[in-house]
C-alpha cells in the first residue's frame, strides 16, 4: 500500500541553520499522528515542505506518491498556525472560494458546522474575534474530504473550551481513510485523539511509535514520556 | 483554474477599484453640470468657489483612480501572495505560473479600466455641455471622410491588425510594469528582515540594470562589424507604408515581450524556490 505521507532522507537548511536533517517518515492511510517536539524543533518546517511552501535542500517528500505540487495540493488540507483567510471575506465568500478550488470540498458539511457555531454568515472575518476566526478557518479545512490533513498548532493560543471544540471538529470530520498530522507541543490535550506519535528534536525524528506502544513499553502517557525525553 | 483565480482576483481588487471608478465618473458629471450652470450664473462670487471645488474634486478623483490602479497591483501581490494570505494561495492546487498570469491579466484589466474611466469622465463632462459648444459639422464630416479614406487606403485587414498589435503592446507593456514591481517584491520578500526597504532597493536596482542592459546591447550591436551598415541600408520604404507600421509595432511588442520574460523568470523562480512567508 502506498504511504499517504513519506519522507526519504529529507533535509532543509536555512543558511547556517540546519532545520531538518535526514528525516525518514512513512505514514499509512487512516492514522491520526501527532508531530510532537519543542519550539524550533522543525515541525512547521516539515509541514511547510509538505505543502510546497518550502523546497527541500536534500531528499524528497511524497504525498500519495507524488512530490508537492498542484496534484498533491488537491488532496492535502492545510491549517497553518496563523490566520490566512482574506479578512474582507465572509463565511459565504470563503465557502464559494473553497468550492471553486477544491473538488473535495463538502459545502453542506461546512454549512452545518457554521450553523452549529451560530455564526452570522455575512459577517466579515475582520469583524470576528480571534477565536471565531480560527474556528471558521478550521471549519473550511475540515470540510474537505482530503487524503492528508496537515494541522499546524491547531490548538495553540486558544482557551480550553475552544481547544475541545477544535479537537472535536477534527475527530468528527476527518475521513477514516485519511491521515491527520497534528503538529503541537500541547500534548496532554491532543493525546486522546492520537494513534501514533512522531517525536522531532533539532530537526531529527527521534521516535515514530504508536500511542499504545509508548504506554505499554514505558508505562506512562505520551505527555509524561515527552516531558521525560525533552527534559531541560 | 486560471479562470477561477482571475474571478477571485477581480473580486478581491474590484472592491477597491470600483468605488474609485464610480466616484470619479459621478464627479465628472458633477463637474460638467457645474460648468453648464456657470454659463448661466449672474453672481459668480460664491458659485465660482463651488465650481472650483467641484473641478478640483474631479481632477483629484481621476488622479486617485490612476494612483489606485498601481497601488492595487502592488498591494494585491504583496498581501495575497507574500503575506499571510500566501498560506492559502500557495496551497491551492494551482501552479506558480497560474498565480502570476492571473495577477498580470487582472492588473492589465484595471489599467485598461483606468484609461477608459479617464476618457469616459472627460466625455461625460463634455456631454453635459454639448449644447454650449458650437459644433462645426463640416469639420466632423471632413474628419470622418479622412478616416474613411485611410481605411480604404490601408485596407480593413491592416486596421484590424493595427488594433490587435496595439492591444498586444498595451498588454505586454502592462505586464512589464507589473513584473518590475513583482520581481522587486519577490527579491525583497525573500529576505527575513527589512522586506519593504529591500523591495524598494530592488525596484531601483532592476531599473538601473535594465538601463545598463539596453545601453550595452546597443553598444554591442554597434561594435559588431556590418550591423550599422545593415541598419543604414534597411529601407522600410521598400515595404509598403501599411506594412512598415506593422513591422515597427511588432518589433516593439517583441522588445516588450523579451523585457517581460527577463522579469518573469526570476519572479517565478523566487516564488517557487525561495518563498519566505511570514
Amino acid at each position: 500500500m502506498t504511504a499517504t505521507f513519506e519522507c526519504r532522507g529529507l533535509s532543509k537548511r536555512f543558511g547556517a541553520t540546519q532545520a531538518l536533517e535526514g528525516v525518514n517518515i512513512s505514514i499509512a492511510p487512516g492514522r491520526v499522528v501527532g508531530l510532537l517536539g519543542p519550539n524550533g524543533s522543525g515541525k512547521t518546517t516539515l509541514i511547510k515542505l509538505a505543502n510546497g511552501l518550502l523546497s527541500p535542500s536534500q531528499g524528497e517528500l511524497l504525498i500519495c506518491g507524488s512530490r508537492p505540487g498542484p496534484e498533491s495540493k488537491a488532496v492535502v488540507s492545510y491549517l497553518p498556525d496563523k490566520p490566512c483567510m482574506p479578512q474582507w471575506m465572509n463565511a459565504v465568500q470563503l465557502m464559494d472560494f473553497f468550492q471553486d478550488f477544491y473538488a473535495d470540498f463538502d459545502r453542506q458539511r461546512a454549512e452545518e458546522m457554521l450553523a452549529r457555531l451560530g455564526l452570522d454568515r455575512k459577517q466579515k472575518l475582520s469583524q470576528m474575534s480571534k477565536g471565531t476566526k480560527e474556528k471558521v478557518q478550521l471549519i473550511m479545512v475540515m470540510s474537505r474530504k482530503a487524503k492528508l490533513y496537515l494541522l499546524d498548532e491547531p490548538i495553540g493560543g486558544v482557551d480550553p473550551a475552544t481547544r475541545d471544540y477544535i479537537l472535536d471538529t477534527i475527530i468528527r470530520n476527518y475521513d477514516p481513510e485519511a491521515v491527520v498530522l497534528i503538529s503541537t507541543h500541547l500534548i496532554s490535550d491532543v493525546e486522546k485523539v492520537l494513534d501514533e506519535v512522531l517525536f522531532i528534536n533539532q530537526g531529527k525524528v527521534t521516535l515514530q511509535a504508536s500511542v499504545d506502544d509508548i504506554r505499554q513499553q514505558y508505562g506512562m502517557s505520551v505527555d509524561e514520556y515527552f516531558r521525560e525525553v525533552f527534559k531541560c | 483554474m486560471l479562470g477561477k483565480l482571475i474571478k477571485h482576483e477581480l473580486r478581491g481588487s474590484g472592491r477597491t477599484m470600483l468605488p474609485f471608478i464610480l466616484v470619479s465618473l459621478f464627479l465628472s458629471v458633477m463637474a460638467g453640470l457645474s460648468m453648464r450652470a456657470m454659463e448661466h450664473q449672474q453672481d459668480y462670487s460664491w458659485f465660482s468657489i463651488l465650481f472650483g471645488i467641484v473641478i478640483f474634486l474631479f481632477v483629484a478623483g481621476l488622479m486617485a483612480v490612476c494612483i489606485m490602479s498601481v497601488v492595487v497591483v502592488i498591494n494585491r501581490f504583496r498581501q495575497n501572495l507574500l503575506g499571510d494570505e500566501g498560506y492559502l494561495m500557495f496551497t491551492l492546487p494551482v501552479s506558480v505560473d497560474q498565480h502570476l498570469w492571473s495577477k498580470l491579466i487582472v492588473s492589465a484589466i484595471w489599467f485598461a479600466a483606468t484609461a477608459l474611466t479617464c476618457m469616459l469622465a472627460v466625455m461625460l463632462m463634455l456631454l453635459c455641455n454639448i449644447n454650449t459648444f458650437e459644433i462645426d459639422w463640416s469639420e466632423v464630416g471632413y474628419v470622418m471622410g479622412e478616416l474613411g479614406r485611410m481605411m480604404r487606403e490601408f485596407g480593413i485587414l491592416h486596421l484590424v491588425g493595427y488594433c490587435l498589435e496595439l492591444l498586444a503592446m498595451f498588454f505586454v507593456g502592462a505586464c512589464v510594469s507589473c513584473l518590475t514591481f513583482y520581481c522587486a517584491m519577490a527579491i525583497g520578500y525573500s529576505f527575513s528582515n527589512r522586506k519593504v526597504l529591500l523591495s524598494i532597493l530592488a525596484f531601483f536596482g532592476i531599473d538601473i540594470l535594465f538601463s545598463v542592459l539596453q545601453s550595452s546591447v546597443i553598444m554591442l550591436l554597434n561594435a559588431i562589424p556590418g550591423v550599422e551598415r545593415f541598419l543604414e541600408n534597411l529601407d522600410l520604404s521598400r515595404v509598403n507604408a501599411a506594412g512598415s507600421v506593422h513591422i515597427v509595432l511588432l518589433c516593439w511588442v517583441l522588445y516588450l515581450a523579451i523585457h517581460a520574460a527577463v522579469l518573469y523568470i526570476p519572479t517565478r523562480l523566487l516564488l517557487k524556490k525561495k518563498l519566505n512567508l511570514p
